[in-house]
């Protein structure tokens, strides 16, 4: 990877609240300059990972690095406002008692403020109109640009967004997602985002984090996750595959989509993203269409066999399917993981 | 929706009946019988006026000083027995002022029981709690609980990951207090101190058994020598004035009933203390709680106790029990028959008249107590002579200043019944007062009960009305504990104080906690 030294490193990091665990054996690794997803379900302990490492709490065990100095772990606690993080809340937390200039300032220090460091990021964030509102009299767009712009103006050495985009309706989502990234890209900003949205994740991320259980389970670049998934749950969680059950002898595994070559024998969970069927209308088709969902880029066919089974297959929008109509089926692309059971 | 005439119509006579006291006292100013400038001169207005003022900036300081950092500690800190610590800081609420005088005065009087306690460790005489000093204290530690249950309830709803927030741009603990978390609880800190400030200005009780000159204190002097003196006119028109100024600001900041947080609020993470600040903690809480709990507790269970061994009797107070009982209970029916229309006219038909009164009904909350009953006594004397030193005047005293403590508790139950529910009533054919019968009254009889509660509570406590309007013959617990304490029968006054609060603690602090947290 083109990115040099480790800013964050998180190793065997452990939290529970009361009984429940949240975190068990979390790692991480953050490269200077990079955006690093962390992605996982509600639950999974992403928010839980960056408020230990933006020292809002204190591990149970194991260790947090910053640029290899260690800032938590069984004997040494940095308190958060020594840490020089940035985080950018889920709910935003602007201090509501100050205007967008004041809150912006707020960690900002007398001789940073004199050479100007508030009018750069006002600017940089596209702030300037609003700098005597209150946060309240701000849209959310706006209010997300506060909370980025008072996170990066004293210049943290890592910025953490949670859920930064999660409050918005999907078109400024969107839209301010570019923005950031674009703002991040430029002030080199390295910057961890905790995401339950694996398109967030895939397009804004120098490097996904997949977050299961407390631990996470792929670290990879998205194209890596995409491709090539470790197991069924990371696979689920950047897209949407048909599963289905084999059973692999000599390295063939028979499924109710026909047969494939796999690595590995035994039981086996076999993958297939539904933009890897291609789909052909043909009246003698051993498949029969259930329902067609079109969404302009591209659709979503369910279609079954004749057991009935049902599985999806993503299509370009140029062909017109109905329910009923009889297909057939071409698969490109598999990946097959040890079953679970 | 307009409201019904006949409703407008009976509030309008309540209010203005209710109203006709500060009427009355002004009317009497402005026709000052002196030249005004000189009894300004020949009395000693400014040092009354500043005797108050300094004992209300005084105990407000205070009160908020402790109100808030037991607040903070129990609501951001993890320490042990939180809820029991913050059971026990609330409690000294219960405590009626006079009460809490009486132990103070009584154990540390120069040869009171503390110097009889400790001579044999040598200690004969000690300068003594009294006056400003003992006024202060005395008052801090019965009403720093209403700070923190304000500003502890406010403070548990605001969301904390703002103060994280500053904590990550760089701010130590110390200076995130100030800058992110008391800026946000000024409306709770400025609505929680003009509380503590209406209540020492109207302050009778405490103020007369320490023997500090603050205006209610003048006020009785002067009429206890003429009741139509120009003092007594005079000095209860000024409290009334600053009453009203206070309770006009405190309004300005009338808390909104739901602080909205925005997205969804995390389990508020408690900090760790080390075990050094746990130790000081605790210390404070064993402080706070020794002076305003154990310390009044003990010295009254020691008066009642060697009152009883000397043979003092249930006899000598059943008088004044059965008189605060009767009194309390008259007055909280008639408060809750009286308070019914005006909450239905308030919540019902919000319109600029429902507005006006409950600005009224609110204006009737803080009025000093003595400043009401000497404006009742004038009343009584010059327009209605058949009803001067009667129970029906006293009665009508209580609901003047108790009838807002009514009208709020209906007003909380009234909330909930939504005006479409009057439409489908009456859509389904059901007439007003069906509706009335059938919907309304169950929905808020719970509220006007709890009203009703407080309205008892606070009857059976009274004192300075009691004192100034109370027929020949007729005691009450308060007025029997008062006067008792004023001419040093400690065991007396500790055997109503002892009846008085085993009666009324539990249900106070039950109430008490339950409005001022909502």
């Amino acid at each position: 990877m083109a990115f040099e030294n480790l800013i964050i490193r998180a190793r065997s990091v452990t939290k529970s609240y009361e009984k429940e665990t949240v975190l068990s054996d979390f790692n991480l690794d953050v490269w200077n300059g990079s955006i690093v997803g962390v992605l996982g379900m509600s639950g999974s302990g992403k928010t839980t990972a960056l408020r230990l490492i933006a020292g809002f709490e204190k591990q149970d065990s194991g260790l947090i690095e910053m640029r290899n100095q260690i800032i938590s772990s069984d004997e040494v606690f940095v308190p958060p406002e020594d840490r020089n993080v940035g985080m950018v809340f889920q709910d935003y937390a602007l201090f509501p008692h100050l205007d967008v200039e004041k809150n912006i300032s707020f960690g900002l220090s007398k001789n940073e403020i004199n050479e100007g460091r508030l009018e750069e990021v006002l600017e940089m964030c596209n702030l300037e109109n609003y700098k005597n509102k209150y946060p309240q009299e701000l849209s959310g767009g706006q209010q997300q640009r506060v909370a980025l712009a008072r996170a990066i103006a004293p210049g943290p050495e890592v910025i953490l967004l949670d859920e930064p985009f999660t409050s918005l309706d999907a078109h400024m989502a969107r839209e301010l997602r570019d923005e950031v990234v674009y703002l991040l890209r430029k002030t080199e900003t390295t910057a961890i985002i905790v995401t339950h949205d694996q398109e967030e994740a895939l397009s804004v991320c120098d490097v996904v984090s997949v977050l299961e259980n407390g631990k996470v389970i792929q670290s990879a670049t998205p194209q890596e996750i995409y491709l090539n998934p470790v197991s069924q749950t990371v696979a689920n969680s950047v897209g949407d595959p048909n599963i289905l059950k084999g059973y692999s002898v000599n390295g063939r595994v028979e499924t109710s989509l026909g047969t494939f070559v796999s690595a590995y024998d035994g039981a086996l969970d076999v993958s297939i993203r539904p933009e890897c069927i291609e789909l052909t209308l043909d009246s003698d088709g051993s498949y029969l269409v259930k329902e067609c969902t079109f969404y302009g880029h591209d659709q979503v066919i369910s279609f079954q066999n004749s057991k009935g089974e049902v599985f999806r297959a993503r299509s370009l929008p140029n062909t017109i399917y109905e329910a009923g109509d009889r297909i057939n089926i071409e698969i490109s692309e598999v990946t097959t993981f040890p079953s679970k059971a | 929706m307009k409201a019904p005439k006949p409703l407008i119509v009976t509030n309008t006579f309540i209010l203005i009946l209710f109203l006709m006291p500060i009427f009355y006292m002004f009317w009497r100013f402005a026709n000052f019988s002196k030249n005004l400038s000189e009894f300004l001169q020949s009395w000693d207005v400014l040092t009354l006026f500043l005797n108050t003022i300094f004992l209300f900036i005084a105990v407000i300081l205070t009160s908020l000083f402790l109100g808030l950092l037991i607040s903070i500690l129990i609501v951001r800190y993890e320490i042990p027995a939180s809820k029991l610590l913050f059971t026990l800081t609330v409690l000294p609420l219960v405590i009626p002022s006079y009460i809490g005088a009486l132990t103070y005065v009584s154990a540390f009087s120069p040869r009171g029981l503390f110097v009889d306690i400790f001579s044999s460790f040598g200690i004969n005489e000690i300068s003594g709690i009294d006056g400003f000093i003992g006024s202060w204290i005395v008052l801090t530690l019965f009403t720093y609980p209403y700070v923190q249950l304000i500003c502890s309830s406010a403070l548990r709803n605001l969301d904390s990951t703002v103060e994280d927030a500053a904590r990550s741009l760089g701010v130590k603990k110390i200076k995130m207090y100030s800058s992110v978390v008391l800026p946000r609880l000024k409306k709770p800190i400025i609505y929680s101190s003009l509380l503590v400030g209406l209540y020492v200005i109207s302050d009778f009780g405490a103020v007369s058994l320490m023997k500090y000159g603050t205006l209610t204190k003048a006020i009785y002097s002067y009429y206890t020598i003429n009741i139509n003196g120009d003092p007594v006119i005079f000095y209860s028109t000024l409290l009334i004035f600053i009453a009203l100024i206070i309770s006009f600001v405190q309004r300005g900041s009338e808390l909104s009933r739901s602080a909205k947080v925005s997205g969804t609020p995390r389990e508020i993470v408690k900090a760790k203390l080390s075990y050094k600040n746990k130790v000081l903690v605790l210390a404070f809480f064993a402080l706070v709680i020794l002076f305003s709990l154990v310390i009044p507790i003990s010295v009254l269970s020691y008066w009642l106790i060697r009152g009883i061994s000397q043979g003092n009797a249930v006899n000598n107070v059943l008088s004044g029990v059965v008189g605060s009982l009767t009194a309390a209970t008259v007055t909280s029916i008639f408060a809750m028959i009286i308070a019914t229309p005006i909450v239905i006219m308030i919540s019902q038909y919000r319109s600029k008249f429902g507005d006006l009164f409950e600005k009224v009904t609110l204006t009737l909350y803080g009025l000093p107590h003595i400043a009401v009953g000497i404006s009742m006594l004038f009343i009584t004397i010059k327009i209605v002579p058949v009803i001067y030193q009667t129970f029906t005047t006293l009665i009508i005293s209580y609901l003047i200043v108790f009838l807002p403590q009514a009208v709020g508790g209906g007003q909380a139950s009234m909330e909930q019944v939504k005006l479409s529910y009057i439409e489908a009533s009456s859509g389904l054919g059901f007439s007003k007062m069906e509706t009335f019968i059938k919907i309304t009254f169950p929905l808020i009889y719970k509220g006007l009960l709890a009203g009703a509660a407080l309205v008892f509570l606070s009857t059976m406590k009274e004192l300075p009305q009691t004192l100034l309007l109370r027929p020949t013959g007729f005691s009450t617990m308060a007025v029997d504990i008062w006067s008792n304490a004023s001419e040093a029968l400690f065991t007396q006054a500790a055997f109503s104080a002892f009846i008085l609060l085993a009666i009324s603690a539990l249900p106070t602090y039950i109430l008490s906690t339950r409005n001022l947290t909502n």
